[in-house]
């Protein structure tokens, strides 16, 4: 359903869907982080709110020491989804 | 009165008097009766006359005259005292009408009065044109009326010219009211014999239709009509040439015969070549109609048609460019005696509209008296990509309304718009439901079953994905909030004629309107202070076209639902 991988450039591949059954193994990968990370979305189908909120909270933690994730390849539906939910200036998105 | 206040203030005394009667009486002899009566006693005469001027005949007769009863005195301008003061337009004050060659004794002679003294003066309009004399005559208090009463007559007469100027705008006025109402009748009357524009049709109708009219003056030449039965949709669209009542008429008269032939004829060739034979008949020679005529084969969208030298309708299809119907124009209705009409023959595939007009469409004028144009209407229709009549004749009706930006329309502007959509065989609602434990675990199979819904409806990724996002969101927000409601979470996912509906139903659920009751989102707020709250039901409305919620006995059901383009 949810598949997250290491990539290349320490990029981190995501698959799938990242929907609300999926936030734990997001979860998973995500909460350990110390640094900014490269989120690769170009095999992500889907998120909902429950993905974003994941994403919301690491991104938080992150910039208490100046780091951040950065997500590029975002399918034009997730881009709306950031677009819509003002996430757009939250994240850098390429 | 007279004999207690000097003689200036009796003359202002009566003039107030005047002003105040002609402010208050509406009906001219009435008011002239005043004046009369109020001239001879400020002029201190026995009697006074108004004539009024005939500017056809040149002659002046009199309106209200003391002393005459119901007789009449008419002169020609020129003869006699009054006649003279017409054609002079000066005053004129007589010392003795009998030493005056211009004083006709006739009427002394015939009542057996004697008259005396005589002072006349013309009665002007405002721009000096002769409207009557005032005349007073015999003055009771000395041989003779002074050169005080020379100026109050010239007072008088300007108030006397005052009250039948303004009679005769009163009655311009009222003509034009009356005329103004029945040309509103007549224009109620006319609309009332066209069916109205906006048809409400069932669902599987076949066909859509739309039409509309916008007369230029309050009375038209243009019509259209229409009607059907299960197999069979006529309609025609037609043009009097001219414009106004008598066009109107002509107009009345062809939409009856079409109306009465299309009922039995079998093709509209045939209804044009009678409703030309019955025109030319009743109709003078120089009226005529141009007009489109079609019968439309409900069963399959064959169109027969035929066409009186009107504008070519044009085809519209969506994702194609609007083009014009071939068709062999002919010759307008009423030109000729006999004439037969080409029958003509197309198809039109379902979703295919016709979209006819009257040249008030193409030749509608802008500040700069350019024309709007059937190229402006191709690229009108082009642009616009109308799904359906009624859009159709909407967009139409705005590009020529900014086009002509508040210029006058001349002539009538009358479209029609028929769409054949083709047997609609009544979709039911086709879809999938199922019924879904209260648990985040449910979610997969929510998604397989929508993931079902989305192949056999053959749904694009964008559709796809409002429609599991609708769904999450709005699931686990009931699984969230309502974790100990009793029952399944029931799911229906349907096509209702490319609407795409999502209905999710909780069988035991407190209220919550995510309409009314959702808190907002700020989606400026900043990273540190961000939250992710309330961010699920904001992107559902971003996505869907609409949301409804309803809850009735504790079950609570929120549909969303959004075209499928």
């Amino acid at each position: 359903m949810l598949e997250i991988v290491e990539g290349p450039e320490e990029r981190l591949i995501f698959t799938g869907r990242f929907d609300a059954a999926q936030v734990d193994k997001a979860r998973r990968v995500l909460q350990p982080l110390s640094r900014g990370r490269t989120l690769d979305f170009a095999k992500l189908d889907y998120i909902s709110s429950a993905g974003l909120g994941i994403l919301l909270a690491t991104q938080q933690r992150l910039a208490g020491t100046g780091e951040k994730l950065i997500l590029i390849n975002a399918n034009s539906q997730i881009r709306d989804v950031f677009h819509f939910s003002g996430f757009d200036q939250l994240f850098e998105i390429r | 009165m007279s004999e207690t206040i000097p003689k200036n203030s009796r003359a202002l005394y009566a003039l107030l008097e005047l002003s105040k009667a002609l402010s208050s009486e509406v009906d001219l002899d009435d008011l002239l009766r005043v004046i009369v009566e109020k001239a001879s006693s400020v002029m201190e005469a026995e009697r006074t006359s108004i004539f009024v001027f005939d500017v056809l005949q040149n002659r002046l007769w009199t309106r209200v005259a003391q002393g005459l009863g119901d007789t009449k005195i008419e002169l020609a301008v020129g003869s006699g005292v009054a006649g003279d003061v017409a054609r002079t337009l000066a005053l004129s004050n007589i010392e003795d009408a009998y030493l005056d060659p211009r004083f006709n004794p006739e009427s002394d002679r015939r009542t057996g009065y004697r008259t005396r003294s005589i002072l006349s003066a013309p009665v002007l309009d405002s721009h000096g044109n002769l409207l009557g004399v005032i005349q007073s005559v015999n003055k009771t208090t000395a041989r003779t009326f002074d050169s005080e009463d020379e100026l109050l007559m010239l007072a008088l007469a300007s108030h006397v010219a005052v009250a039948m100027e303004r009679a005769r705008l009163i009655g311009v006025y009222l003509e034009n009211e009356r005329l103004e109402e029945s040309l509103k009748v007549a224009h109620e009357i006319q609309m009332r014999m066209l069916p109205a524009g906006a048809v409400t049709l069932p669902e599987d109708s076949p066909f859509n239709l739309h039409a509309s009219i916008r007369p230029a003056r309050q009375v038209g030449g243009d019509l259209y009509d229409f009607f059907w039965d299960d197999e069979r949709l006529y309609f025609c669209i037609g043009d009097v040439a001219g414009k106004g009542v008598g066009s109107a008429l002509v107009m009345a008269l062809t939409k009856t015969l079409f109306r009465a032939n299309a009922r039995f004829l079998p093709d509209p060739a045939e209804v044009m070549t009678a409703v030309n034979a019955r025109l030319h008949e009743e109709t003078d020679p120089t009226m005529f109609v141009t007009a489109f005529c079609g019968f439309l084969d409900l069963r399959d969208g064959r169109l027969l048609f035929s066409n009186a030298g009107h504008d070519r309708p044009l085809v519209l299809r969506k994702g194609t460019l609007p083009r014009v119907l071939e068709s062999i124009p002919g010759l307008a209705l009423g030109v000729l005696p006999q004439f037969t009409y080409v029958l003509q023959e197309t198809k039109l595939l379902a979703g295919e509209s016709l979209f006819l007009y009257t040249d008030g469409v193409t030749d509608a004028d802008n500040p700069g008296e350019e024309m709007f144009s059937l190229q402006r209407m191709l690229s009108t229709l082009e642009g616009g990509s109308p799904r359906n009549p009624s859009e159709a004749i909407a967009i139409m009706t705005r590009s020529v309304d900014e086009f002509s930006a508040g210029a006058q329309q001349v002539d009538d502007i009358t479209m029609l718009c028929v769409q054949y959509r083709g047997r609609v065989t009544p979709r039911e609602p086709s879809g999938v439901n199922g019924s879904f434990r209260r648990s985040i675990d449910s979610l997969p199979g929510i998604f397989q079953m929508a993931g079902r819904f989305r192949t056999s409806e053959k749904l694009d990724d964008e559709l796809g994905f409002a429609i599991d996002f609708g769904l999450e969101e709005i699931f686990t927000n009931m699984v969230k909030y309502n974790a100990a409601g009793d029952g399944e979470i029931r799911i229906e996912l349907m096509n209702r004629d490319g609407e795409i509906v999502v209905a999710l139903t909780d069988p035991d659920a407190p209220r919550f309107d995510i309409n009314r009751d959702a808190a907002d989102v700020d989606i400026s707020e900043p990273l540190e202070t961000r939250t992710p709250g309330g961010l699920g039901i904001h992107l559902v409305k971003k996505m869907m076209d609409r949301v409804e919620y309803s809850h009735e006995n504790r079950t609570a059901r929120i549909t969303m639902v959004k075209r499928v383009e």
